[in-house]
């Protein structure tokens, strides 16, 4: 974010960005940032969901009864 | 309500090769040999019908349905085991009906969960749940009369592996009203379902068959018919996708017990082809038909109850809360709960989609040139009528959906 704003900053100025800008090869792309918060997210979200256990609870009763009939 | 009809008579003919139980195959050797062909299936017809692309597209909208579409592949993988030890201890035409009391349960997690038949008026509740009624009569009638066509114990180890089949598709149906509420295509969640079930199917296939090696030879030992099997799952994809459609426009209290007519194709398939309940008593004869047209009659009685207005809005309210628990685009999910085209969408076929299409087809016809007809009882003039029937339902309700969503 800091990064972001300094180089905007200097841009406004007329500096091109090989000029002022820092480098950012060390710094990772937003958006693969982003990216990987939101699955990390999406899956908390699937966990956290009452109506996920459900079918869950139901899949591991099925594979006792299968065990039994088999 | 088309679609469906049309799933019943479809997951109806692809239960017909599990009779393939009664030549000796493994119970779970059928199931995986089936699964091969739905996985097959659920690849092919998707990219034939909107491409790969399009896919991919509609899970970037919402990839948390890949989680759910996993978890209902594997209850599939579950179920149709378990209805294939039914079906060879109480027969397809009884163990048929009793699996079918799946649609009580799903119309008991819609209103619990999806907020289905709210608003609804009265008319509407007792239509449902006076059909879901009649279903339950009808299937203990069915297991009643099992009774008296096997020894009791395999009666009452098959009667309690349908149920157990009921209780896991009747369950499936919440990750399937999650996926749709939020407006995905059924194209596209089964693509992922299908891992899952094959993920699952192939873990039981390994642990029931004693590791790889017994599991290999036994297939191969069955490799003659196992065209047969997968022919088998790639119609149930057909009947699927119909009844996930159903489930999409018209809720799981009326998709679910619609396709669930299949009862009565399973007993067409099982008297008619298979020569099933020959020599049984007038009185067994009488419980398996008047429990299975009181079922049709109680899904008759559902389905027409049509969803209301009303019904629409809290559709529609359970579908923005299920969007803003999981961040899905509002409009993607307004204009493709519509059977609309989401602006974000692109279709079209590239090489992958020729590349799956090729590699399923040929595994097929690889499979098809092994096989031989199986040493069963079977009506070939009854089995083409059947056919012929089913065809044309297909070709009706496939070109009405086309008309009216273009498949979204």
């Amino acid at each position: 974010m800091i990064v972001t704003t300094q180089c905007d900053q200097v841009l406004r100025d007329g500096a091109s960005p090989g000029q002022y800008c820092p480098p950012t090869a060390k710094v990772r792309p937003m958006s693969d940032n982003r990216r990987e918060q939101q699955s990390s997210s999406w899956l908390g979200l699937v966990l956290r969901d009452v109506q996920f256990w459900v079918p869950v609870a139901v899949l591991a009763a099925g594979l006792l009864v299968l065990r039994w009939i088999s | 309500m088309l679609c469906g009809l049309t799933a019943g008579a479809w997951l109806g003919a692809a239960e017909a090769p599990t009779k393939l139980v009664t030549l000796g195959l493994s119970p779970v050797v059928i199931s995986l040999s089936m699964v091969i062909g739905v996985f097959l299936a659920r690849w092919t017809l998707p990219a034939l019908i909107q491409g790969t692309s399009y896919v991919a597209a509609d899970l970037r909208q919402a990839p948390h349905l890949i989680v759910w579409a996993v978890l209902a592949g594997c209850l599939w993988a579950v179920a149709n085991t378990l209805a294939i030890f039914a079906v060879r201890d109480v027969g397809l035409s009884i163990a048929f009906p009793l699996w079918n009391s799946n649609s009580l349960l799903g119309i008991f997690w819609g209103i619990l969960f999806f907020q289905e038949l709210r608003g609804a008026d009265w008319r509407r509740w007792v239509g449902v749940l006076g059909g879901a009624g009649l279903m339950f009569a009808g299937a203990t009638a069915l297991a009643i009369a099992s009774a008296a066509q096997v020894p009791a114990r395999d009666a009452a180890r098959g009667v309690a592996a349908a149920l157990g089949a009921g209780v896991l598709w009747g369950t499936m149906y919440i990750p399937y009203r999650k996926a749709y509420l939020t407006g995905m295509s059924p194209l596209s969640f089964i693509t992922f379902f299908t891992v899952g079930e094959l993920g699952m199917m192939t873990a039981l296939a390994v642990t029931y068959s004693g590791g790889v090696s017994p599991l290999w030879s036994q297939l191969s030992g069955a490799r003659h018919v196992l065209f047969w099997l997968l022919a088998g799952g790639f119609v149930w994809v057909v009947g699927d996708l119909f009844q996930q459609y159903a489930v999409k426009y018209a809720g799981i209290t009326r998709g679910i017990p619609l396709s669930n007519t299949n009862q009565l194709w399973g007993l067409l398939w099982g008297i008619l082809v298979f020569g099933e309940l020959r020599g049984a008593s007038h009185s067994v004869l009488a419980q398996v038909i008047g429990g299975s047209v009181v079922m049709a009659v109680g899904a008759g009685v559902i389905a027409l109850s049509s969803v209301s207005r009303s019904e629409h809005v809290s559709w529609q309210k359970a579908a923005a809360t299920e969007g803003a628990r999981y961040g899905v685009d509002p409009e993607y999910t307004r204009s493709r709960i519509a059977g609309e085209d989401a602006s974000s969408i692109v279709r079209g076929r590239t090489w992958i989609d020729w590349l799956v299409v090729s590699v399923a087809t040929a595994t097929i016809i690889g499979f098809a040139l092994v096989a031989r007809a199986p040493q069963i009882a079977f009506a070939w003039v009854w089995a083409a009528v059947l056919a012929i029937v089913t065809l044309g339902m297909l070709a009706v309700a496939g070109v009405s959906l086309w008309t009216a969503t273009r498949f979204n």
